[in-house]
């Protein structure tokens, strides 16, 4: 974090709580550049987010029919005993399978950033590795192995005396968990490796002891990361349709997704399914604020203008051999060894037959690139992913600044930000359809439908990163820049964009792979002949394609793979920090 | 700023946005105008001035690909632009886009057959008798003339792993399905996801007199799972090694040596309806009509013979590996029924509940 351009005083090690608050008299100055930022900010905003999401307000409560105003199936929702049924469920298994990430992540974070562990580096990049593959692979690959009857390993589950399958609560819980933890785990680590050393060393000296520094300094410190991440994690776990209807259908577990998708059938009830999603936007509301409140008390800017990294922990054999057993085997089980099946079952000339020499081929491969899908949908999928985290990063950083300043509207943007990222996508999907098909904008069957919903449903993320790298940012650097006689837009060019530069590419690349990823607004919003990679896999899955569909996994598996390597050469390892 | 918007723009147009076609070019016929019937010939010259039609459609992906590329070379000039996905997701956007007030299909092809039922009475869907109407199977078209069958007949039925279950073993009826010794074993699509389902489900209803059948079926632990894929893929992996299944897709597997054995279930199979339309306010509406006639082409017909459907028209054979429908029993789910969407909706709350689903 060296910045040659301006030269600081090393600061003392005073915590402030509220970055802003010595900067009150922040009025001058504000040039044209800002002002035209805020109003695209605005206008952005509300054409991505206000408006489709009106839509599917005003849907819930008017019959579709006559769009007459009407209470009736809003209120024969709420009263219905299935929905608060779902609604408990949705809820426990998003914190449990969390709650479960975070006791995980955490020392996986630590570990990786702050100590000699071997492997360090590879693990984490291996993290990122199992983040940025589509989530629906695991499922699959988990169903081969626990599928009930014929799993891989089923029966050694039962000859513990566990009758039982992927197909439960359990399985369920699992796979959320191995979504959730690469996100906290990357949340924490970049904060640990950006905290001030000063308090630490201060810990030290006062003979507080590694472990116990760790403990009682570290943590705190970064309490407020891991409180962000796992609030990501938790809204991004209440809202997985892909894992929740391979699983949660059969094993029988209601969940408010299930239960929304299941009014997409003949015959097709939007207002319903609009109005489970208001419970989905009111328990992501209620999570968001109660963290925004804590972790806004609990922010410390760690960048003071000092280049001094976080010192490395040595830790002993024992320690070191504990810890790397636990990231080899959450690493093993969340990503080497499923998609090692899923790779081994793309090779299987007929699926049923077995894993057996004689039933080895690439025929599967043959079949898939003979449907033509994977060159156009993985195309589309880069081109739509790019433009829409380009996007996405562009209007987090201007929410971002415009929050440190303090405008009355950003807090309230912020806020009204969050609230697609937990709508289901299809019924994402039927708002924007409903507000963007009639003049005077006609963008449904365009791409730019796509690029909406995806910046709209994953602004938050970026949001997340923009706002945690800013937060770091000590007030007391651009004080300096003002007594030096910079003006406003020297400090945000010249210091404050620098930077934060490391969690803008970090947010850049996150935002892109969600919406690569992104499948369930998708479905409704391609248009005629397009397709991207995640709705040709549903496609495969839902027409029994499995050994096309498996070859396009472990397609999708090693292009993923490849970007990452190539994005690493890129910038380095910095993004990951 | 602003060069982020352009680059974004840049961006944005090279990657391969497909505007869906027509919308820029509307067209003033009003339906009264349109023939109720026409013979391909007399179409061709008005849909290409059109030079596209908009089709949505549920058949397999590779299906209807192929039927587009067929279309498109007997066609020279006019354009088939798909948008393909599963059948109750071809539905959904449907009904988004009627909810927004601009349906885009020419043509809709959906899998949950009778839901076109409920359309044509909104007056959604225009009246269309395609050419060869005669020769269609009197249970695959209406008979006020609103809409025909997607092309194929598609029967639901049960199939084994046969690698698993022997075939003395192996379930000889619907009724089997509820023998205890399948306990846990058993995976059907569910209503909720799979339209087809639905009908299935109603087949039963009608059969067993009620719904005591459901109940026999949610006793013996009859796993739900989302699609007819994942049972597909279900039987073919073991974890349930009997499903209820669509005809066509198995005979596939079938054809592909993969152990997978059908059952003729002595009660009867059920007949599926698969239904097409003409969007009454199409953008394209001669292409449209065109493209309906096209369906009960021969070289169509023949084509889905290829891919295991029974055809529709009653003068084709169907394949020779699949038995002819004179030569099995089918049991037509009622139609009317089906079309009423309240009644759809109390027959997948009585499933839900008698298999525990939720």
């Amino acid at each position: 974090m060296k910045n040659d351009r301006v030269e600081f005083e090393p600061m003392k090690t005073i915590l402030h709580p509220k970055p802003d608050q010595q900067g009150k008299q922040k009025t001058r100055g504000i040039s044209l550049v800002p002002n035209f930022l805020w109003i695209f900010t605005l206008v952005g905003l509300a054409a991505i987010v206000v408006y489709p999401t009106l839509r599917i307000l005003w849907l819930s409560i008017t019959d579709i029919n006559t769009g007459v105003v009407d209470f009736s199936i809003f209120r024969s929702t709420l009263s219905s005993n299935l929905t608060w049924r779902a609604t408990l469920n949705t809820v426990v298994m998003a914190a449990v399978s969390t709650f479960i990430a975070v006791m995980v992540a955490v020392p996986m974070a630590w570990s990786c950033t702050r100590t000699n562990m071997p492997l360090r580096g590879l693990i984490r990049a291996l993290v990122f590795l199992t983040f940025m593959k589509p989530p629906i692979l695991l499922a699959f690959a988990y169903i081969i192995i626990f599928g009930p009857n014929a799993g891989l390993l089923t029966d050694l589950l039962n000859s513990f005396g566990i009758s039982s399958s992927i197909y439960s609560w359990w399985g369920l819980i699992f796979l959320t968990f191995c979504g959730a933890y690469p996100i906290i785990f990357l949340t924490i680590a970049a904060a640990l490796e950006n905290l001030d050393p000063d308090l630490e060393n201060a810990g030290l000296a006062h003979g507080a002891g590694q472990l116990l520094t760790a403990w009682r300094v570290t943590l705190p410190m970064v309490l407020p990361a891991i409180l962000s991440g796992w609030m990501l994690s938790f809204v991004i776990g209440l809202n997985n349709f892909g894992i929740q209807a391979l699983i949660a259908i059969p094993a029988r577990i209601p969940v408010l997704t299930t239960l929304i998708y299941s009014h997409f059938s003949y015959p097709v009830q939007f207002t319903a399914a609009a109005n489970l999603s208001l419970i989905l936007i009111a328990i992501s509301l209620i999570i968001t604020t109660i963290v925004s409140v804590i972790v806004a008390k609990k922010t410390f800017p760690t960048i003071f203008g000092k280049g001094m990294k976080p010192a490395m922990i040595d830790m002993g054999a024992l320690s070191r051999g504990m810890f790397l057993a636990l990231n080899v085997v959450v690493i093993s089980v969340t990503l080497v060894v499923p998609m090692m099946i899923i790779i081994a079952t793309s090779f299987l000339k007929t699926y049923g037959n077995g894993f057996v020499i004689s039933n080895l081929s690439i025929d599967s491969y043959k079949k898939l690139f003979h449907l033509g899908d994977v060159v156009p949908s993985l195309t589309n999928s880069f081109g739509l992913g790019m433009v829409s985290a380009v996007l996405m990063v562009a209007i987090a950083l201007s929410l971002t600044y415009f929050t440190r300043r303090k405008k009355w509207w950003s807090k309230m943007a912020r806020v009204v930000a969050e609230i697609p990222f937990v709508i289901p996508g299809i019924v994402l999907a039927v708002g924007l359809i409903a507000a963007y098909s009639k003049p005077p904008l006609i963008l449904y069957g365009t791409s730019v439908i796509l690029v909406l919903a995806y910046v709209g449903k994953f602004l938050p993320v970026a949001l997340r990163f923009t706002n945690n790298a800013a937060g770091q940012v000590g007030a007391e650097l651009e004080e300096s820049v003002y007594a030096h006689g910079g003006s406003q837009m020297d400090w945000f060019r010249r210091v404050f964009c620098p930077l934060i530069r490391r969690g803008v590419v970090a947010a850049g690349i996150l935002s892109f792979i969600f919406a690569f990823n992104e499948l369930s607004s998708s479905i409704l919003l391609i248009g005629t002949g397009t397709q991207v990679a995640s709705t040709v896999l549903l496609h495969y899955s839902e027409e029994g394609l499995i050994s096309e569909m498996n070859a396009f996994c472990t397609i999708l598996f090693i292009v993923t793979a490849i970007s990452y390597a190539f994005v690493y050469r890129m910038v380095g390892r910095s993004f990951l920090k | 700023m602003v060069l982020i918007l352009l680059f974004s723009t840049a961006l944005l147009s090279a990657c391969t946005g497909n505007p869906a076609g027509g919308s820029e070019k509307q067209h003033t016929t009003t339906s009264s105008d349109l023939p109720v019937t026409a013979t391909s010939d007399s179409l061709i010259d008005k849909a290409k001035q059109e030079g596209t039609v908009v089709v949505y459609t549920s058949k397999p992906r590779p299906i209807s690909i192929k039927l587009a590329e067929m279309f498109e070379a007997k066609y020279p000039g006019i354009k088939v632009e798909i948008f393909q996905a599963g059948g109750s997701q071809v539905l959904s956007k449907v009904e988004a886009e009627l909810n927004a007030g601009a349906l885009k299909a020419d043509v809709v092809d959906y899998t949950d057959g009778p839901a076109i039922i409920d359309q044509v009475n909104r007056g959604i869907i225009a009246k269309y008798i395609p050419e060869n109407a005669d020769k269609i199977n009197e249970h695959l078209r209406d008979p006020n003339g609103y809409w025909v069958s997607s092309g194929g007949l598609v029967t639901a039925t049960i199939a084994y792993n046969s690698n698993i279950i022997s075939e003395k073993e192996a379930p000889k009826s619907w009724k089997d399905l509820t023998d205890p010794k399948w306990k846990g074993k058993i995976s059907m699509a569910s209503p909720d996801y799979a339209g087809t389902s639905i009908a299935t489900i109603q087949g039963w209803v009608q059969e067993f007199g009620g719904e005591a059948y459901l109940k026999a079926l949610g006793e013996n632990n009859v796993r739900v799972l989302k699609s007819f894929g994942d049972t597909e893929n279900s039987i073919l992996s073991g974890e349930a090694p009997i499903g209820v299944v669509l005809s066509f897709r198995a005979y596939a597997d079938l054809v592909d040596k993969k152990p997978i054995k059908i059952v003729e279930p002595s009660e009867g199979q059920f007949g599926m309806l698969t239904t097409v339309g003409i969007n009454a306010k199409a953008a394209h509406p001669y292409a449209a009509r065109l493209f309906e006639n096209f369906i009960f082409s021969m070289e169509y017909q023949n084509f889905m013979v290829e891919n295991h459907y029974y055809p529709a028209r009653n003068d084709v054979q169907p394949a020779n590996h699949i038995r002819p429908l004179s030569e099995i029993k089918l049991i037509w789910p009622d139609t009317e029924k089906l079309a009423d969407p309240s009644h759809v909706a109390n027959i997948k709350k009585a499933f839900n509940t008698h298999l525990k689903v939720h």
